[in-house]
């Protein structure tokens, strides 16, 4: 409703990341393939005020926040890992991939920053060792990567996902160059497509995901049977036109830090709300005007932003119609809660 | 105790359904159509109080949140529109209650030419587009296959001990009888009817067997078939590749070439 508004001054081109700021909830990073990385205070003003713009020389594919609420990190197609200082605007280069660079996450309960690159490698920054950084070998190509409390989830191509223990990571990352901490647990996807997202559950319990056909996955970390029982995929963001089902890609996976509760975005232009325990849909909000390609949560759940781009999955030479827009909804205290019974 | 509801209802109960002019599901009742959009529709979702309509909403919204209501939650594509006074079934325009049955109407005949598609009988709806033209006055036969084999073996029980003893009395031989006894001709099993039926002179026994046969192949490719319209419908993905994610094809793109 009237709880929700557009940014007033948003990327020109295809959104790739939103992030709320640990501390200050009006805080959001979002970076785009406009090769820029913008950081806003969504309550300043209406319409939030752009605080900064940060340029890169290529695409900017992820950002997230670091140690506090004034560092931040991101990743670049020019095959780069930077630290951003948002006060003063330095970039500076963590490391080189050698492929573009898909995704970075910061683990703040190990002080570990993790970028993940179609090179097939992680590397891994120990912030309390600055200047050097150790690279992991994965399985195949990183398409999305989630930290939980203790656990790192690598969605892969050809179906694969990798689950490491951050402890070992952190222990890992103490030596520069090449490592080979033990994977935790190798597991296929249980969806027959590509995995276009991951998510883990803020309580550490497991991880929702996400393919190019329609489907979200929901798992769990013990491995013990009754556990693995436990999972199960569902369609979503479909359409049914003249008899066919139209299926769209589920791009964007966020988790509800307080209600454990889980937002999906699709290329339908659809956020919806899942209770992942009760395996409900709590509620899908009005259509927006373009693909959803990103969301997240502010810390204290009562913000979700949502980055729309049009089309751009299905990467044509013309640019395609429609509004690129950072949509922020305030969220009222049941909103996003697991219904009763 | 409810009505209990029928398997398959005719055109005219499916027309007579209530049904939500915001997200086109239909109801047994009114009663349930009604809370359903206090419940799906016309809730406010700063405090949860259900309204009557979409008008009783706005004004809730203005005067105890001070916010304006700009479309009505969970409607379907260019039905959440304020400007319309929606109650239940009252004040659904002519329009969209004519489209509305045309699709319940078109639904329910590809319904019904499905299940006659599957099941081979003919649909019941005949006597509802036709007036009751046909009805055969014979009570209808429904056989499961096992009890067409029953059958035929106790025919052939009955059929074959006489001809090998004596035959009894002014009986006839079997070769001659013409199925009177022993349920309707073939054809009216609900199978489709074969090409050139047993002639008079046939054996009649062989016929059956043919018959059989006939009704086992026909319920072995029934049964081969059956599970596949699950199946049929096409899907259409809007995004596919094997190994290839979308973010990579566009980093290939000329505008984004980064050197």
């Amino acid at each position: 409703m009237s709880t929700q508004f557009e940014l007033a001054q948003n990327p020109v081109d295809v959104i790739s990341a939103v992030k709320f700021a640990r501390n200050d909830h009006n805080r959001l990073l979002v970076s785009s393939w406009d090769r820029n990385a913008y950081l806003y205070d969504t309550h300043a003003e209406p319409g939030g005020t752009l605080i900064r713009k940060f340029e890169h020389p290529a695409p900017v594919m992820d950002i997230c926040f670091g140690r506090d609420d004034n560092e931040a990190f991101s990743c670049c197609l020019d095959w780069n890992v930077r630290r951003i200082d948002l006060t003063t605007g330095d970039l500076t280069i963590l490391s080189q991939h050698e492929k573009g660079v898909r995704n970075v996450v910061f683990s703040a309960t190990h002080n570990l920053l993790i970028s993940s690159s179609w090179d097939e490698t992680l590397h891994l920054h120990n912030l309390s060792t600055p200047g050097q950084h150790a690279i992991v070998k994965v399985e195949s190509k990183p398409f999305s990567i989630s930290v939980s409390a203790t656990k790192l989830v690598v969605a892969m191509s050809s179906r694969a996902v990798s689950i490491y223990e951050l402890a070992t990571l952190q222990e890992a990352s103490t030596i520069s160059g090449h490592a080979q901490p033990p994977v935790w647990q190798n597991r296929e996807s249980s969806m027959k497509y590509m995995t276009r997202a991951v998510c883990c559950m803020p309580n550490d319990a497991g991880y929702a995901s996400s393919s190019i056909e329609g489907r979200v996955a929901v798992e769990w970390f013990d491995p013990s049977e009754e556990s693995q029982a436990r999972k199960y995929a569902f369609k979503c963001h479909r359409q049914t036109v003249d008899g066919a089902d139209v299926v769209y890609p589920v791009h964007a996976l966020a988790f509800h830090p307080v209600h454990g509760t889980f937002a999906s975005g699709g290329g339908d232009c659809v956020v919806a709300l899942w209770d992942a325990v009760g395996k409900r849909r709590i509620r899908q909000y009005q259509r927006f005007p373009s693909s959803i390609s990103t969301v997240d949560f502010s810390a204290d759940g009562r913000m979700m932003a949502v980055g729309v781009s049009p089309g751009y999955e299905n990467a044509t030479e013309d640019v395609p119609d429609g509004p690129t827009k950072v949509f922020i909804r305030t969220l009222t205290e049941n909103e996003a809660q697991a219904k009763k019974k | 105790m409810t009505k209990k509801r029928k398997r398959y209802p005719n055109l005219d109960e499916k027309l007579e359904r209530p049904w939500c002019f915001y997200c086109e599901r239909d109801f047994d009742d009114l009663k349930i159509l009604i809370s359903h959009q206090k419940a799906k529709h016309f809730k406010c979702d700063r405090c949860g109080r259900r309204l009557n309509t979409a008008g009783g909403l706005n004004v809730h919204m203005s005067q105890v949140h001070k916010e304006q209501l700009t479309h009505v939650e969970n409607a379907i594509q260019g039905r959440g529109g304020l400007d319309l006074e929606i109650f239940g079934m009252e004040g659904v325009p002519h329009e969209v209650v004519n489209q509305h049955q045309q699709v319940v109407r078109e639904k329910h005949f590809l319904e019904q030419e499905e299940r006659r598609r599957l099941t081979g009988n003919p649909t019941s709806g005949a006597s509802y587009n036709t007036g009751g033209v046909f009805k055969s006055k014979r009570p209808r036969v429904k056989e499961v296959l096992d009890e067409i084999v029953n059958r035929s073996g106790s025919w052939e029980g009955d059929h074959m001990i006489p001809t090998t003893h004596e035959l009894p009395h002014g009986s006839i031989p079997p070769m001659d009888v013409p199925t009177p006894a022993y349920g309707p001709p073939p054809g009216a099993f609900g199978l489709p009817a074969r090409p050139g039926g047993p002639g008079p002179g046939q054996d009649l026994s062989a016929s059956l067997d043919d018959m059989i046969a006939d009704a086992k192949g026909a319920a072995s490719t029934a049964a081969v078939e059956a599970p596949k319209p699950k199946k049929e419908k096409p899907v259409n993905l809007k995004y596919f590749d094997e190994n290839v994610s979308p973010e990579e094809k566009m980093a290939n793109m000329a505008r984004y070439a980064w050197t």
